[in-house]
């Protein structure tokens, strides 16, 4: 036996049939376990003539390795096929909806005050609030309208007592921070609730959400104002905006007083149902603050000037999402919110 | 205030159309809202000549009318009686619409009419019915109508300060300084003959401060009857209804100059005088629409020598009235206290577009030349001749108001320094005189005289904005504000810490599955009612838990009972948004609100409290196709509130609370120390029914935002990281049921010493002897050494030695 050389052939062949783990456990224990034919021919290799014992050791290593590499590659082929089969078991209908996290929608009033909150945060704006029940005093008196004037009857009031109203815009905040600051400069943004006593319809609400903007400063102008409010409008609207400025006199509390209007984004200006045909939407009134309010609040109108503007929130989420009924707004409908929300 | 074209071109030479001149209008601040087109359905219709004239073979009330059209001739049954022959009358031919509908060839009592003549109304330009609109005989007939009466009216919005604008000329005025023309103020002859007013009457004025000038003009020989129809029309465009020739003229007057004057039936007027006082108290008269009023001591009357016989500037006395039968015309022209007006037609409800005119401003300039006009119309219309001279009993200063004016401002307003040439010619353009004072001082000054009817115009930035707005917003600069940013808080600073954790748990809770609502802040006076389940009154002072007691405060002039209060509370806002959406919306819903809620304070505004509401009813996850249709119940909701409270940086405890609307055994009060940060509940099921809402739970809660806020601790230090590892324990009590969770976590806390970082509630169970079993989990952690088993278990013994001399807990 001794001069017999071993021959691997014969285990290579046997681990072709090999099947399963268990089968290729049996066949490592008979063809490289301590019984197996090769572990008994190293162990009778003391008993090789001298001459040949080198020999014999280097062929008995060899088969070893083809043995022990056989073995190695036919594992690892079985493993990667069961590892395929378990993952094909554990394949899972990718096109199943996932399971939802929870999402709640955000309302587009709280949106675009946000979204117009942020663009002016970014210029040094504070962001204000004020009481909505107001004096009087604060909502028309200090803002030159007082009593008896024909402009009370432009702005149909909520009174809770003859001194006590609901306030009908946010401006009367604009006085009371002059007031809390005490001088200029002041840059200000004041969202809120307004109430006018008027029907509701598609277009009017009576209870609504306004924007209020202040600046005051000693060389602030015109100009600013429409730079500032531009770059709002483009802001909200899309940077491919124009915005247009006329007058408006309507606004006792400013000198000169004007409205903006941007080019209608449906029609691309040409002129739609939604514009009235003229390509142009008004979308805010705006001024520069009268010098008879600086006087109220002890600012002197000589050395500084102050612009300010009021915008309907509601107005501009409807603009932008094409609402076409402010009830939809306080009508918390979620068919409506998760459509704008 | 609506001015057609046609007759605002009387004034001012138009060189634009009606679209043009909207814009140019609207951009200067005098807004055009619309457009109406007088004669945009009269596609088909045309000028008929009459050529002849028959009587219709079967009625007596019937004429045939053959007409020329310019190119052939027709037949017309016509049933007016004003028509002869020569007249140019319009004609509407077959298929024509009229009055909305289609002309068609049917036989009038047996005659084919082969079109129709039209009357005023028919054409939509007056209520005139009276008989077959004719024509200047000099029309050409087969011209289109339109092309004669049609016309284009501007309806326009005057804004309170521009009482000048409530005029036609005010308005030719307008457009003749954006479009650099002159305005044409026709003459106004007065043809004068008999004997003089001033012989024989007076005009007095007792209160010079309700009314400080008034003209009296004297009319004879007037025949009163119908206006011809261009001014019936004229009327009709501008939405004034036509009474007779002489009220008419009065009110063509007011439209074109803004001046409104009165007509008295001279011969009515006892004792050859006209007092202007004020009323007595109490005094009685009754106005031309028949109503008897009762006057206060602040309203102006206007007198004879025997009684009132009129309510100066809002409306004459029924008595003086001008009626058929006046055949003298006294005319009043003149100008009242402006506040005095309003005052008068708030109190008494009589608003009219006198009124409108005199609270706002009438120019003091044109008393008597308004009554000029007047009497040219009445010798042209009514055939009156005007008695020489007026009475004018003028108390007014007439200095005009000059401003002196740096013409740097418009630079330092505007952003753009306008030169003395430009304003100067926009100011003239606008009726003002401008001069540069003599003793120019270096400075870029000049006086400005402001015309009589621009009572707006007070100070410099007026002029500014007559500069800007007649050159054109356009031409100004378009710029980014400069200067400093400013540091001082313009509000108090709590109100800021508390908006900017408002926006913070508007992202915590949309991404915790609330959607925002927002909703009325007026509510009924049944929304708090229907939400207490037993009408009992608690006197605690007013909060969250009581908000449902306060009484609300009521508006004085609400619109309707259904948004007559302010609220007090959230919660009626919140199960209204769940009721509504619980309609069409299957699976759980989960809302919240951030809003306020108004108690009202005795002699002050009232406290606005902001408030962050939460509802969830259905399942608390959303729905999906896998299984986790598990309804929300109170531990979800306190889950929430616990987020919040943990977004807000807030230690805070929850014991158990009363509140009328929720269940007795599920509601709990949420606070910080004492003070009372909020609830957290489940409707009570009586509720839930009284609002037909389904069997689901519903889950609310109510916190006061600035009451989180500023409870939030203001700053976090890092404590370090212990580097010891940490030990775990496990401890199972038994309590008796009057024991809550909240008592045997606070008895943990106060007897686990420092080792103790974290306590987590793992189990609870009821057992069946009505005790409750609760299992903890402890970490324990040092920071100088690896704990002991010893150790650990010492601390786990002295909790539970505590939770049983405390509580009578018993470990299981
Ligand atoms: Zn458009």
């Amino acid at each position: 036996m001794t001069d017999q050389l071993y021959d691997p052939s014969l285990g290579l062949q046997a681990l072709a049939h090999v099947e399963d783990l268990a089968a290729l456990e049996d066949w490592r224990v008979a063809y490289l376990g301590r019984k197996s034919e090769l572990m008994q021919a190293f162990g009778a290799l003391g008993q090789v003539a001298a001459d040949k014992r080198r020999e014999t050791g280097q062929l008995l290593n060899e088969a070893k390795r083809q043995l022990e590499q056989a073995y190695e590659a036919r594992k690892d082929a079985m493993s990667r096929a069961a590892l395929t089969a378990q993952l094909e078991r554990e394949r899972v209908d990718v096109t199943l909806p996932g399971r939802p996290l929870p999402r709640g929608h955000a309302h587009p009033i709280t949106q675009v005050i946000q979204q117009i909150s942020d663009l002016f945060r970014s210029m040094g704006f504070q962001i204000i609030e004020g009481p909505e029940v107001e004096w009087e005093h604060y909502n028309f008196t200090m803002l030159g309208i007082p009593a008896d004037h024909p402009a009370r009857d432009e702005t149909d009031t909520f009174w809770l007592t003859d001194k006590m109203l609901l306030r009908t815009h946010t401006s009367p905040v604009q006085v009371r921070s002059l007031l809390h600051v005490g001088q200029p400069p002041i840059r200000v943004l004041v969202p809120g609730r307004v109430y006018r006593n008027e029907a509701t319809d598609a277009s009017h609400e009576a209870v609504f959400f306004q924007m209020e903007g202040l600046m005051v400063d000693d060389r602030t102008t015109m100009s600013d104002m429409m730079g500032m409010l531009s770059y709002m409008a483009r802001g909200v609207f899309g940077q491919e905006r124009k915005t247009r400025f006329g007058c408006d006199q309507g606004f006792p509390f400013v000198e000169p007083g004007a409205q903006m209007s941007i080019d209608c984004g449906v029609c691309q200006g040409a002129g739609c149902r939604v514009c009235s045909y003229s390509g142009w939407l008004e979308i805010l009134g705006c001024g520069m603050v009268h010098p008879d309010v600086l006087r109220g609040v002890n600012i002197d109108p000589d050395r500084y000037t102050g612009w300010a503007f009021g915008l309907g929130v509601e107005r501009i989420a409807m603009l932008k999402h094409g609402i076409d009924d402010i009830r939809l707004f306080q009508g918390n409908d979620l068919r409506f919110l998760r459509q704008v929300g | 205030m609506k001015v057609p074209l046609k007759w605002l071109a009387r004034y001012v030479e138009l060189d634009r159309d009606a679209e043009a001149l909207a814009k140019l209008l609207t951009a200067a601040g005098t807004e055009v809202d619309r457009i109406e087109r007088i004669g945009s359905e009269w596609e088909r219709l045309q000028v008929a000549e009459i050529l002849e004239i028959e009587r219709h073979p079967n009625a007596d009330r019937l004429q045939l009318a053959t007409v020329n059209l310019g190119a052939h001739t027709l037949r017309v049954v016509c049933g007016a009686p004003n028509i002869a022959v020569g007249q140019k009358v319009p004609f509407a031919p077959i298929g024509a619409v009229i009055q909305g509908q289609a002309l068609e060839a049917r036989p009038i009592r047996g005659v084919v009419s082969e079109g129709m003549l039209c009357a005023a109304d028919e054409l939509g330009l007056s209520p005139d019915h009276s008989g077959i609109l004719v024509l200047d005989p000099s029309e050409t007939p087969g011209r289109s109508l339109a092309g004669v009466l049609g016309d284009d009216v501007l309806e326009l919005a005057i804004k309170p300060g521009r009482g000048d604008c409530l005029a036609v000329i005010g308005i030719a005025r307008e457009v003749a300084a954006l479009t650099g023309r002159s305005v044409r103020i026709p003459p106004a002859t007065v043809t004068e003959r008999g004997e003089p007013i001033a012989q024989g009457f007076q005009v007095r004025i007792e209160a010079p401060e309700l009314c400080p000038r008034f003209v009296a003009r004297l009319v004879r020989d007037v025949t009163i009857g119908q206006s011809p129809w261009w001014l019936q029309s004229l009327l009709h465009a501008a939405d004034v209804r036509s009474i007779n020739n002489v009220v008419d003229v009065t009110n063509f007057i007011m439209l074109e100059w803004g001046k409104p004057l009165h007509a008295y039936d001279y011969d009515y007027l006892r004792g050859q005088r006209i007092i202007v006082r004020r009323a007595a108290e109490g005094e009685r008269l009754t106005t031309l629409d028949g109503v008897e009023r009762i006057l206060t001591a602040d309203m102006v009357v206007i007198a004879d020598a025997e009684g009132s016989i009129g309510l100066g500037g809002i409306m004459g006395g029924a008595e003086s009235e001008v009626k058929d039968t006046t055949h003298n015309v006294l005319l009043e022209s003149a100008n009242f206290d402006a506040v005095t007006m309003r005052r008068t037609a708030r109190r008494l409800g009589m608003h009219s577009e006198a009124v409108r005119r005199f609270e706002r401003g009438v120019d003091p300039a044109i008393t008597r030349t308004a009554a000029d006009h007047a009497c040219y119309w009445f010798g042209e219309l009514a055939g009156g001749v005007a008695a020489p001279g007026a009475l004018d009993v003028d108390y007014i200063d007439h200095t005009p108001l000059v401003i002196d004016f740096d013409v740097a401002e418009t630079g330092r307003l505007l952003g753009k320094q306008y030169s003395d040439e430009h304003v100067s010619r926009v100011l003239g353009s606008l009726g003002c005189e401008v001069s540069q004072p003599a003793d120019g001082d270096g400075r870029r000054r000049l006086a400005v005289t402001v015309p009589s009817w621009r009572l707006d115009l007070k100070q410099e930035a007026d002029l500014v904005e007559e500069v800007a707005r007649i050159t054109g917003y356009d031409d100004l600069p378009v710029t980014m504000p400069s200067g400093d940013i400013p540091l001082v808080p313009a509000q108090p600073l709590e109100w800021t810490a508390r908006m900017a954790l408002e926006d913070r748990l508007r992202q915590l809770l949309r991404g915790a599955g609330f959607s925002e609502a927002i909703t009325y802040s007026l509510v009924s006076e049944a929304a708090n009612r229907e939400l207490i389940v037993d009408q009992e009154e608690l006197f605690e002072p007013p909060s969250l838990l009581t908000a449902l007691f306060i009484e609300p405060l009521r508006l004085a002039n609400a619109m309707s009972e259904e948004q007559a209060f302010l609220r007090t509370s959230l919660l009626p806002s919140i199960l209204h948004v769940y009721a509504s959406n619980r309609r069409h919306a299957g699976g759980g819903l989960k809302f919240f609100e951030i809003g306020r809620a108004y108690w009202q304070r005795l002699g002050d505004l009232p406290d606005e409290r902001k408030i962050l509401a939460l509802l969830a009813a259905g399942p608390w996850l959303p729905p999906s196709w896998l299984p986790d249709g598990r309804n929300a119940d109170f531990s979800d909701m306190r889950g929430a509130v616990e987020a919040i409270l943990g977004e807000a940086d807030v230690e805070a405890s929850f014991s158990v609370a009363e509140h009328p609307s929720l269940h007795p055994g599920r509601v709990a009060a949420v606070r910080a120390g004492d003070d009372l940060l909020g609830y957290v509940g489940e409707l009570h099921p009586l509720i839930r029914e009284r609002l037909d809402l389904p069997p689901d739970p519903v889950l609310v809660a109510e916190l006061d935002l600035q009451a989180l806020a500023d409870r939030a601790a203001r700053q976090r230090r890092y404590q370090g990281i212990r580097r010891f590892p940490a030990v775990s324990r496990q401890l199972t009590v038994a309590v008796g049921p009057e024991v809550a969770a909240e008592q045997v976590q606070q008895a943990i806390a106060s007897s686990g010493g420092e080792l103790l970082t974290e306590v987590a509630l793992a189990d609870v169970f009821q057992l069946p002897d009505g005790r409750r079993s609760l299992s903890y989990s402890f970490t324990l952690q040092s920071d100088e050494r690896t704990l002991t088993d010893e150790e650990a278990n010492d601390v786990r013994d002295a909790i539970m030695a505590a939770l049983r001399e405390r509580l009578g807990a018993v470990q299981r």
